[in-house]
C-alpha cells in the first residue's frame, strides 16, 4: 500500500462546548513513528482513541486504508489491526502471563500458539521471569511494560501508545524506549505515541506531530510563545515580555508563534547579515538527540536550538556561554 | 438459668451424636437453600449486570425499586407466593403448596432482588478502563462483557453469598408455604419456631448453633470476597 493509512480529514471534537480539535487535513503512513506533542489537556489521548475507534470524533471522519473508521462493516476487523496503550493502563486481576495472553484469546488463537507468542513477547519486554506473578505485585514501570507486551503480542499493524513514559522511573523510560525502537524495526510497526517531553519525541520518532491551537501539524514542537502582533511602520512585530520579534504574517493582536529550532542560526559573535531578528544570549543547557545537540539560550525567552555535533565541538559551545541566536522573519510561524 | 445450661448440654448432645432428626432438618435447610440461591444467581447476576453496565432512563427508580425489594418482609412473600400456588390459586392445580419446592420459590423471590442489586453495584463501581482495555484488545462486544464480569467477580460472588445468608436465615415464608412438615419440609428455622414454642430447648438451641456458625462462615467469605474486590 503506498497511499496513507490514516487519513483525517475536516476532524472535529468536541467535548460540550469546548473545542479540543479542528484538524482540515492531516495524514500518517505505514511503519513509521510518530510522535504527537503538545501540553497536558491539548487532547494527545483523544486523538489516539479518536484513531483506535475508541471515541468517535463530533464531524468529519477517519479513513484507515482508504476505510471510513466510524461507519464500516466490520468493524471489529479494522479494530483488531491497531491496538492502544493506555498512559494508566488497567491490568486483569490475574497473572502477568494471562493479561499478556488476552488478545490472543479474544481472537481464539490455538494454545501451543499463544503460549509461544506470549513467551517471545514477554522476552522482548524483558518479563520473562515474572510471568507467573499477580499484577497487583507489579511496579510502575513492569506494569507498563506487561500493557505494552498485551499490546504487541497480538501483532498490531499499529501500536497507539498513550505517554508509555508518564508513570515510570528512568530505568524504565529507557527500557521502554528501547522496546519502541526494537518493535519498529524488527516488526515494520507503525507507531504512533503521545509524549509532553520534546526531547523523547525527536529521540524516538521518524516525524513528530504537535498539537497547537486545536490543529495537528508537522511543526517543531519547540519556541512556541504566546503574545501579541503589532503593526509599527509597516513591520508586523510579535511582543512577549521585553521580546520583539519581526514575522510575516496578515494577522494582528493575540497570537501564538512558534520557530523552528533548525531554522535559529547561533554564533558565538554577532552573525551579520540581513536577518530580522538577532539576539544575544546564554546558554542554558544542551544535551544530544540522536547525531544533533540541542541548545537552550536565554534570551529573554528561552530558545531550543538545533545543531549538528560537528559545530557544537568546533563553536566550543558551553552551558554558561555567551551567544548569538539569528533568525528571519519568514522563519517565525504564526497561528 | 438452669433452663439454659440444660439446653446447651442436650443441645452439644444432640449435634455431637449426629442427631438424625436434626441432620434431616439441616439437610432439607441447605437443599432447599443452595436450589433457591442457584437460580436466583441464575436471574440476578445478568439482570444485575446488565442493570449495572448500561445507562438508560429510568435507571435510578430501578435501582431503588430494587433495595425496596431487599427490604421486603419475608411474610408478605410468603402471603405473595401463597395466593399464586394455593389450591385456588393460578398455580393451585401444581400441588406445589407445603412442599420444599414452595419454599424454594419464596427464596427465589426473596433472594434475587438481594443478588441483583449486590451485582449491580459490583459492576456500577468497576474500572471503566476495562472495556476500553478489552475492546482496544480487539474483543467482541460478548467478550468485553464477559471480561467485565470477571473482573468484578469477586463482588459477584459476595452477592451470592449475601443471597444465601439471607435465604437460608428466612422464616416467615418458609413456615407458610413448606408448612413444616417434619422430614419433608421442616428447614432450621421453622424447627427452632416450632421445637422452641413445644419447650424443646435443647432442640432449638442445637439448630441455632448450627445456624450460628452457617452464617459465620457466610459473613467471612463475605467479607474476604468483598475485601478482593476492593
Amino acid at each position: 500500500m503506498n497511499g496513507p493509512l490514516f487519513v483525517l480529514q475536516r476532524l472535529k471534537k468536541s467535548f460540550g462546548d469546548r473545542e479540543i480539535f479542528d484538524v482540515p487535513y492531516a495524514e500518517l503512513f505505514k511503519g513509521k513513528i510518530y510522535a504527537i506533542v503538545g501540553p497536558n489537556g491539548a487532547g494527545k489521548t483523544t486523538i489516539l482513541r479518536i484513531l483506535n475507534a475508541l471515541e468517535r470524533p463530533t464531524s468529519g471522519t477517519v479513513f484507515y486504508k482508504g476505510e471510513d473508521l466510524y461507519s464500516s462493516s466490520d468493524p471489529l476487523r479494522l479494530q483488531r489491526q491497531m491496538t492502544m496503550v493506555m498512559q494508566n493502563p488497567y491490568l486483569f486481576n490475574t497473572t502477568v502471563y494471562k493479561n499478556v495472553a488476552y488478545g490472543l484469546k479474544v481472537r481464539n488463537l490455538a494454545p501451543k500458539d499463544t503460549r509461544n507468542r506470549v513467551e517471545e513477547t514477554l522476552e522482548l519486554v524483558g518479563l520473562s521471569h515474572i510471568r507467573e506473578r499477580r499484577v497487583a505485585n507489579l511496579s510502575g514501570g513492569e506494569a507498563q511494560r506487561v500493557a505494552i507486551a498485551r499490546g504487541l503480542v497480538i501483532d498490531p499493524e499499529v501500536l497507539l501508545l498513550d505517554e508509555p513514559t508518564a508513570n515510570v522511573d528512568q530505568v524504565n523510560i529507557r527500557l521502554i524506549e528501547e522496546i519502541v525502537l526494537t518493535i519498529q524495526e524488527e516488526r515494520d510497526t507503525t507507531i504512533i505515541v503521545t509524549t509532553h517531553n520534546p526531547t523523547q519525541a525527536y529521540l524516538l520518532a521518524d516525524k513528530v506531530l504537535s498539537i497547537i491551537n486545536k490543529n495537528i501539524t508537522e511543526t517543531y514542537y519547540e519556541n512556541i510563545f504566546q503574545g501579541e502582533i503589532e503593526e509599527a511602520n509597516g513591520t508586523k512585530i510579535f511582543k512577549k515580555n521585553s521580546m520583539e520579534i519581526c514575522l510575516v504574517s496578515d494577522k494582528v493582536g493575540r497570537a501564538i508563534i512558534s520557530i523552528d529550532p533548525r531554522d535559529i542560526v547561533i554564533s558565538p559573535k554577532p552573525f551579520d547579515c540581513r536577518a530580522r531578528n538577532s539576539f544575544r544570549g546564554t546558554i542554558k543547557e544542551i544535551s544530544t538527540i540522536k547525531d544533533q545537540v540541542k541548545v537552550v539560550v536565554d534570551a529573554g525567552l528561552d530558545f531550543a536550538v538545533m545543531v549538528t555535533k560537528g559545530s557544537c565541538t568546533e563553536m566550543a559551545l558551553m552551558i554558561g556561554s555567551e551567544v548569538f541566536l539569528t533568525f528571519k522573519a519568514s522563519s517565525v510561524h504564526v497561528y | 438459668m438452669f433452663l439454659i445450661t440444660e439446653g446447651l448440654k442436650r443441645a452439644f448432645e444432640l449435634i455431637f451424636s449426629l442427631d438424625p432428626e436434626v441432620l434431616s432438618v439441616v439437610l432439607v435447610s441447605v437443599k432447599v437453600s443452595l436450589t433457591a440461591t442457584l437460580l436466583a444467581t441464575v436471574a440476578g447476576v445478568p439482570l444485575g449486570f446488565v442493570i449495572g453496565i448500561n445507562e438508560f432512563r429510568g435507571k435510578k427508580v430501578v435501582t431503588i425499586l430494587l433495595n425496596t425489594l431487599m427490604a421486603i418482609p419475608t411474610v408478605v412473600i410468603g402471603l405473595t407466593v401463597y395466593a399464586f400456588i394455593s389450591r385456588q390459586g393460578p398455580l393451585g392445580p401444581l400441588g406445589l403448596l407445603f412442599s420444599p419446592s414452595a419454599i424454594i420459590i419464596g427464596d427465589i423471590v426473596l433472594g434475587t432482588p438481594i443478588i441483583t442489586a449486590f451485582t449491580l453495584s459490583a459492576v456500577h463501581g468497576i474500572d471503566e478502563r476495562i472495556h476500553t482495555t478489552a475492546t482496544t484488545l480487539g474483543a467482541t462486544k460478548f467478550q468485553v462483557a464477559r471480561t467485565v464480569l470477571a473482573e468484578a467477580r469477586f463482588g459477584v460472588f459476595a452477592a451470592v453469598i449475601a443471597g444465601f445468608g439471607r435465604v437460608i436465615a428466612e422464616v416467615g415464608s418458609a413456615i407458610m408455604l413448606g408448612g413444616n412438615i417434619k422430614g419433608y419440609s421442616r428447614t432450621i428455622t421453622t424447627a427452632i419456631a416450632l421445637e422452641t414454642s413445644k419447650g424443646e430447648f435443647g432442640f432449638g438451641i442445637a439448630l441455632g448453633i448450627i445456624l450460628l456458625t452457617v452464617a459465620f462462615s457466610i459473613n467471612i467469605l463475605f467479607h474476604y470476597f468483598q475485601g478482593k474486590q476492593g
